[in-house]
């Protein structure tokens, strides 16, 4: 009988040493200081906190997931099923191993529109139940989190409002929504939210039939209260895309009022309050989207009228044009509302 | 009283405790009290990854008062502990002693997910 790294006798002989340092990698067994220190070295001990860095695409006509594999470029990957379409612009919040999502389109009823809907990102397989919102609808909402608590905006209220309401969730336990505060001003359709660990940021959105605001807020994710003002984004846009570093957040495309879905990528600075700064384009206009993110790489794709594009990159650290990252799978309707396992939100 | 001469112990006595790191904070394991009349030796620390899912970190110190007083001097930083997985941090080849009015804390990383199972003996 083979003795292997920690004593572990296994029927699986693949489970018998890590295959690598994620921190969700199994490695079941007893092990010494020793063994984890060879391990360590091999880059193959799992470490609290490495976690995969994975940004995983919802779809707007389809409940078809897909990811990719941040820190490599290429096209996406089949991992399962969310269990609705997300519809325009999902408002979704993620930690390193769960999706929380909610906003779905109105059904003729709103029945939809108060769901609360979870995907593990840590096992392929289907969404499931996680609650419902207080409010009675709510669809293209904003999201933000950290690794603890999710939160919401409700974006275009039911029935047919522009709303104000901010409600979160704890990501770790299902459950409905609890009130937080509100929003500057009652928004819906921009889509752009992102975190540091302590700080939420919203971004731009629609006020109105065809008014379009310029409006940047933020919140302290552990503290329910009203948003307070932030500055400003470049022009007045919805339909854009929100990510971050800990330290930086993105903010990507969008429809700029009275004129086309433009392609530039702005950004702010989490920890101040300031208007944004252009940050450089990405290779085509993109409205409706989605953005993921690493600490350090954020993956820009999708659109909700279609669109050829593919996923764009950019080093969030840096200021330059975005490049192309790879592909969707079926890219018109994938890639309206964007999941990722290490965003600045979990730094 | 002071530490024994462990060479002419009166009694020894083998203990095990056990602990779950329910916070993040540093906690007391185990402690020689201030004139016990005792040396600890202890034989084994094994801390087990209880989440099934994620890694978590233990640090292991060894406070030079007793109710982890005092700053400590680390045996074992942030060592990360798979999940689903056991970690020896200190085996009976070490030969570790407490003595009086010192004692030994552990930090997690994560609540719930650690907990410590240590043996040793009392010898007085």
């Amino acid at each position: 009988m083979t003795r292997y790294l920690g004593g572990l006798i296994t029927a699986d002989e693949t489970q018998a040493t890590p295959a690598d340092a994620y921190e969700t990698t199994s490695a079941p067994g007893v092990w010494t200081l020793a063994e984890a220190a060879v391990l360590t070295q091999q880059s193959k001990w799992p470490t609290a906190g490495n976690t995969i860095k994975r940004a995983f695409w919802f779809g707007r006509t389809t409940v078809n997931v897909f990811y990719s594999d941040i820190t490599t470029l290429g096209n996406t990957t089949d991992w399962g099923y969310a269990m609705r379409y997300a519809a325009y612009t999902t408002g979704t919040v993620s930690s390193a191993t769960r999706a929380v999502q909610c906003g779905y389109y109105f059904d003729p009823a709103g029945a939809q529109s108060r769901l609360i809907e979870q995907l593990n990102l840590s096992s392929a397989g289907a969404g499931s139940n996680f609650g419902e919102l207080i409010v009675t609808g709510a669809q293209n909402n904003m999201a933000c989190g950290n690794g603890t608590r999710g939160v919401f905006t409700q974006g275009y209220g039911y029935p047919f409002s522009y709303s104000n309401v901010i409600e979160y969730v704890t990501i770790a336990s299902a459950g409905d929504g609890t009130d937080f505060g509100d929003l500057t001003v009652a928004r819906a359709n921009g889509s752009a939210g992102f975190a540091s660990p302590t700080r939420g940021v919203f971004c731009a959105g629609t006020t109105g039939s065809a008014t379009f605001s310029n409006t940047i807020d933020y919140i302290t994710i552990a503290s329910a209260a009203n948003a307070t003002d932030f500055g400003d984004t470049l022009s007045a846009t919805n339909g854009t895309a929100g990510c971050s570093s800990s330290t930086r957040g993105i903010i990507s495309g969008g429809d700029v009022s009275g004129s086309a879905q433009t392609n530039v990528i702005q950004y702010v600075t989490i920890a101040s309050a300031a208007s944004a700064t252009d940050f450089g384009d990405l290779t085509h206009g993109i409205r409706y989207h989605g953005a993921g993110c690493s600490e350090t790489r954020a993956l820009i794709a999708g659109e909700y009228s279609g669109n050829s594009g593919g996923i764009n990159y950019i080093t969030i650290a840096s200021t330059a044009n975005a490049n192309d990252f790879g592909d969707l799978t079926n890219n018109e309707v994938n890639g309206v509302s964007c999941a990722s396992t290490s965003h600045g939100g979990l730094q | 009283m002071s530490a024994p001469n462990i060479v002419n112990v009166a009694t020894i006595t083998a203990k095990t405790d056990t602990l779950l790191l329910t916070g993040t904070s540093a906690v007391q394991l185990l402690e020689n009290a201030a004139s016990s009349g005792k040396v600890i030796k202890v034989n084994s620390l094994v801390v087990a990854n209880v989440d099934g899912t994620s890694a978590a970190t233990i640090t292991v110190g060894i406070y030079p008062q007793d109710d982890i007083g005092g700053t400590a001097v680390l045996l074992a930083s942030t060592i990360s502990v798979p999940a689903d997985a056991s970690l020896i941090v200190i085996d009976k080849n070490m030969g570790l002693y407490l003595e009086e009015d010192t004692s030994i804390g552990v930090t997690a990383s994560a609540a719930n997910d650690l907990a410590c199972t240590i043996t040793y003996e009392e010898l007085s």
